[in-house]
């Protein structure tokens, strides 16, 4: 009987009992092609016909520049403002027993249940200078429709399920036992809370914070209703694209799309550096 | 025993990337023995054991089920029972179908009728002594209670080898020995031919017919428990069953010397020169300067399970040897003492 | 109690004195402890719950009438077939995507499987606009390939086939991103007793892989179903706005609201809300009672 041949050291995949792998992978990667991957190209092809330069004139363009500007500007802002209120609220809901706990935690995801539209105009009409709440600002000589801080207040909703999310997991993990080791030690709770439980947290709060901010930058459709859409103050980067394709200005839409992908992925890229960087240090995500 | 070859293993190779995970094995299973495959974690024997399966795939060799080479044989078609280490029973099945199961994976036209295989896991609920507990989870099982549960689930296709991978690895002390002694009177009763596979070398021992040692990736010994700890024929074998003692020799004329003086081990013909000699706890005596074979101070002693154990530091060499000794009075740390050697083993440097 | 076990035996007090409460050393002080559900519980009511209620309160402004009347209209009833339609195609193709791709992903061992999941999340990071924008880019008239369909009377953009795959888009990685922690945490070794007991790849998926999954497959199914319901700006990009023709629900809310006919888009608006609450209800149940089962690293109780 001939020997068989010894297979190559190194494959593609291990060799495993489990049947179905062809198949699954294969469906796998048919589909992600078609749907995801091959319009993602033409995006790709599209903006290379355009060029560096033709990006950049439309970047440099001054609609465009400050709608871009906005975008980025209030989103980084209320990422911030998501991330701290967020971190306050996956810390109550996970140290502190109280009647309709389990409510409020459900609460939070409503932010992901709802359609954008829907909070889109139940923002506008909450804080239109007759709404409920904008009657009140107004008192304050505080203009919150139709403004920035609209769109603010719209990106702060929108992320803060993330900045919870991703905190929430880790705040549960925490060992009680470092505290009461922190506490043993002769540290106070403020102490300990600053040096021994913060500290751990923070790639989860800084992957929180480029998630929320991410989907900020993207976000439309709880935006437009109460952004008010005014060029130069308060149009956002994915409105622009839509008014860019409705008078068939394809190349500015692209351009514009373009570097919002391009963000994406920066942001995509730290937040895989933030969890790789936890994992190196702290042995978890 | 003796039976006749039931699984034959031959020149069997593998890697992992590039870590080699066995080497040109080769191994007879003969029929209705149990066969333990003992070594240190990384030695092989996982993988070995999922080879025979069909769960892994050796680069080369073969394995040959009763005369018919099965080396290209898909798992379903090699009738093995095989139970996991962590028993990989379905949650959200119950124990009766989880014996069941099996059968009722059948094609229809070989698939039992629903009251044989009722009967069928009767049967052996009873055999694992769990007759009540057909309606019950394996989350409300105990983790003894699912390791029967998982032996009684591969019994019931009726295999050609049973396969256990390290069965009693995640279990208690005591439930390991009870079930130890459980599997053994199961085996004598079925006369099942099974492999299983274990680092703990008491178990081993205790359990099986025969007892393949492995490291490395090779088969270092296979015998009865007797032979391997008789005749072990390397340094590693000796070493992996049990404490040992290893000391400088020199082998001259089949005699063996320790630092100049004559011991009663005896040296394979051939064997000349500078050996090492490795003797076990109970081969060493405590003795007066001029008999003594090796010197030390103690440094410790203990009881344990009505024996003395003496932690004695060597002279010069800072290694510390532990002798066994029944009728010792506790010793003072600090007690220079003499110690003789009683019998042991040789093996080249 | 904690806080009286550990009080420290000092020097003797008079007794009509309290005993001294001691803090946990494991939590913040009573003050500080409210405070904060309060900073909590207030943010998250002024910022999530208010606008639920306001969706409500305005859809009932003017009384039931009015708002069954927003429903009375053809082309709200076919706005809601289409959303329908378009849920009814899309959750299903992203089920059988994400199980197949969970299986190929969780079951073996592969190089670029990183890659592959980063790949998979991808819609996730793109913004809902360009997610619809890529598919203009493709099908459109001025798109790669869609002069030559259109010629073949094949029409994507503008109408339904690219409604439903703008909504296939942006749900992509739902089941996938659900199952493949799940499946990967539930290894192998179920599967692999199945197989030495007999049974077929298919038959150990239906009977061993499937029961195991079936929680984390109705939850991710469930959040799928409610982006793919509610999706906004994708959609929007695609449809081309065609009353009674290519609206769904989200975008017919859109338009009865800048024809400031408020009470119909909030009327409009209260039933995707509703979907919504339904959707948050039957989550928390599932994450509750099937933690364990739903999610990798849940911990069980």
């Amino acid at each position: 009987m001939a020997e068989p041949p010894l297979r190559p050291r190194r494959r593609f995949r291990q060799p495993s009992v489990i049947p179905g792998f062809g198949l699954t992978f294969g469906y796998t990667l048919t589909v992600l092609s078609l749907i995801v991957l091959l319009p993602l190209a033409a995006l790709v092809l599209r903006a290379s016909q355009l060029g560096f330069a033709g990006i950049w004139e439309v970047a440099t363009d001054s609609r465009v520049a400050s709608a871009l500007r906005v975008s980025f500007g209030i989103s980084l802002l209320a990422a911030l403002v998501a991330s701290v209120f967020g971190f306050i609220v996956a810390w109550v809901l996970t140290r502190y027993d109280f009647p309709g706990r389990r409510i409020v935690d459900a609460v939070v995801d409503l932010p992901f249940a709802l359609p954008t539209a829907v909070a889109g105009i139940a923002l506008a009409a909450l804080y239109a200078p007759n709404g409920l709440v904008g009657a009140q600002l107004a008192k304050l000589g505080i203009e919150a429709a139709y403004t920035p801080l609209g769109i603010f207040i719209a990106m702060v909703f929108i992320g803060l399920p993330f900045a919870v999310r991703t905190v929430q997991p880790l705040i549960v993990e925490i060992d009680k036992e470092i505290e009461e080791a922190s506490a043993t030690l002769g540290a106070g709770r403020w102490h300990t809370l600053v040096k021994v439980v913060l500290p751990p947290l923070i790639p989860a709060v800084l992957t929180g914070f480029a998630l929320a901010f991410a989907r900020g930058v993207g976000e439309y459709g709880s935006i437009i209703f109460i952004a008010g859409n005014l060029p130069y103050v308060s149009e956002i980067a994915p409105l622009l694209i839509v008014i860019k394709l409705s008078e068939f200005d394809y190349g500015g839409a692209c351009a514009i799309a373009t570097i919002m992908l391009g963000i994406s992925f920066v942001t995509l890229l730290a937040i895989n550096l933030i969890q790789a960087w936890s994992r190196r240090r702290f042995g978890y995500v | 025993m003796g039976g006749s070859t039931a699984i034959r293993v031959e020149a069997l190779s593998k890697t992992f990337d590039t870590a080699a995970v066995l080497h040109d094995f080769s191994l007879d299973v003969r029929a209705g023995e149990l066969l333990a495959l003992l070594g240190p974690s990384g030695s092989g024997k996982t993988t070995l054991l999922r080879i025979i399966a069909g769960l892994d795939f050796p680069d080369r060799g073969r394995i040959i089920f009763g005369g018919d080479d099965a080396t290209q044989l898909p798992v379903q078609q090699r009738a093995v029972g095989f139970v996991f280490q962590h028993y990989a029973l379905f949650k959200h099945m119950s124990v009766a179908e989880n014996i069941a199961y099996g059968l009722n994976a059948r094609r229809r036209s070989e698939r039992p009728a629903k009251a044989e295989i009722k009967a069928r896991v009767g049967d052996l609920l009873d055999l694992i002594k769990l007759s009540g507990f057909a309606d019950r989870y394996p989350s409300q099982l105990s983790g003894g209670q699912r390791q029967r549960i998982a032996l009684a689930r591969a019994l019931a296709v009726e295999p050609r080898v049973l396969l256990l991978d390290e069965p009693f690895g995640a279990l208690d002390a005591q439930v390991r020995k009870d079930l130890r002694r459980w599997l053994r009177e199961i085996h004598d009763r079925t006369g099942q031919t099974t492999i299983f596979v274990t680092h703990d070398q008491d178990e081993a021992l205790e359990l099986s017919d025969r007892v393949a040692v492995l490291d490395k990736g090779r088969l270092e010994q296979v015998g009865t428990p007797d032979e391997v700890q008789e005749n072990p024929v390397s340094a590693t074998v000796l070493k992996f069953l049990g404490d040992t003692i290893e000391v400088e020799a020199l082998a001259r004329d089949g005699q063996v010397f320790v630092q100049g003086r004559a011991t009663p081990v005896v040296a394979r013909p051939g064997l000349v020169g500078p050996v090492k000699l490795y003797a076990r706890p109970w081969q060493l005596q405590f003795a007066e300067a001029h008999e003594a074979h090796l010197h030390g101070t103690v440094r410790s002693s203990y009881r344990t399970q009505g024996r003395q154990r003496i932690e004695v530091d060597r002279e010069g060499e800072g290694k510390t040897v532990v002798v066994e000794a029944s009728d010792t009075a506790r010793l003072a740390a600090g007690l220079p003492v003499g110690l003789r050697i009683l019998g042991g083993y040789v093996f080249a440097d | 109690m904690s806080s009286l076990a550990v009080r420290a035996p000092g020097p003797s007090r008079p007794t009509s004195q309290p005993a001294p409460r001691t803090a946990s050393v494991v939590t913040e002080g009573g003050f500080v402890r409210w405070l904060l559900i309060a900073v909590a519980i207030g943010f998250l009511a002024l910022f999530l719950v208010l606008p639920l209620v306001t969706v409500f309160v305005q859809a009932f402004a003017k009384g039931w009438a009015a708002y069954l009347a927003a429903f009375t209209e053809a082309d709200a009833h076919s706005a809601i077939r289409l959303t329908l339609i378009a849920a009814a195609i899309a959750v299903p193709f992203n089920l059988v995507f994400g199980v197949a791709a969970a299986w190929a992903i969780a079951k073996f061992e592969f190089k670029g499987k990183n890659l592959l999941v980063t790949l998979i999340d991808l819609p996730f990071s793109v913004s809902p606009v360009v997610s619809g924008l890529i598919y203009v880019l493709v099908f459109g008239a001025q798109g790669l390939i869609g002069p030559w369909l259109i010629e073949r009377d094949v029409q994507i953009i503008f109408a339904i086939p690219g409604i439903v795959l703008a909504t296939i888009f942006v749900t992509f990685p739902f089941v996938a991103r659900q199952l493949i922690p799940l499946m990967q945490e539930q290894g192998t070794a179920e599967e692999e007793a199945a197989l030495t007991l007999g049974a077929s790849g298919w038959h150990a998926f239906r009977t061993v892989t499937l029961p195991n999954i079936r929680w984390g497959l109705l939850y991710s199914v469930l959040l799928c179903n409610a982006r793919a319901m509610g999706e906004f700006g994708a959609v929007s990009v695609v449809s081309g706005h065609i009353r009674g023709l290519t609206n769904t629900l989200p975008l017919h809310v859109e338009i009865l609201y800048n024809e400031y006919n408020f009470v119909a888009a909030f009327a409009v608006a209260s039933l995707l809300a509703g979907l919504a609450l339904v959707t948050l209800v039957i989550k928390s149940v599932l994450e509750w009672r099937y933690s364990a089962d739903i999610a990798a690293g849940a911990r069980r109780h």
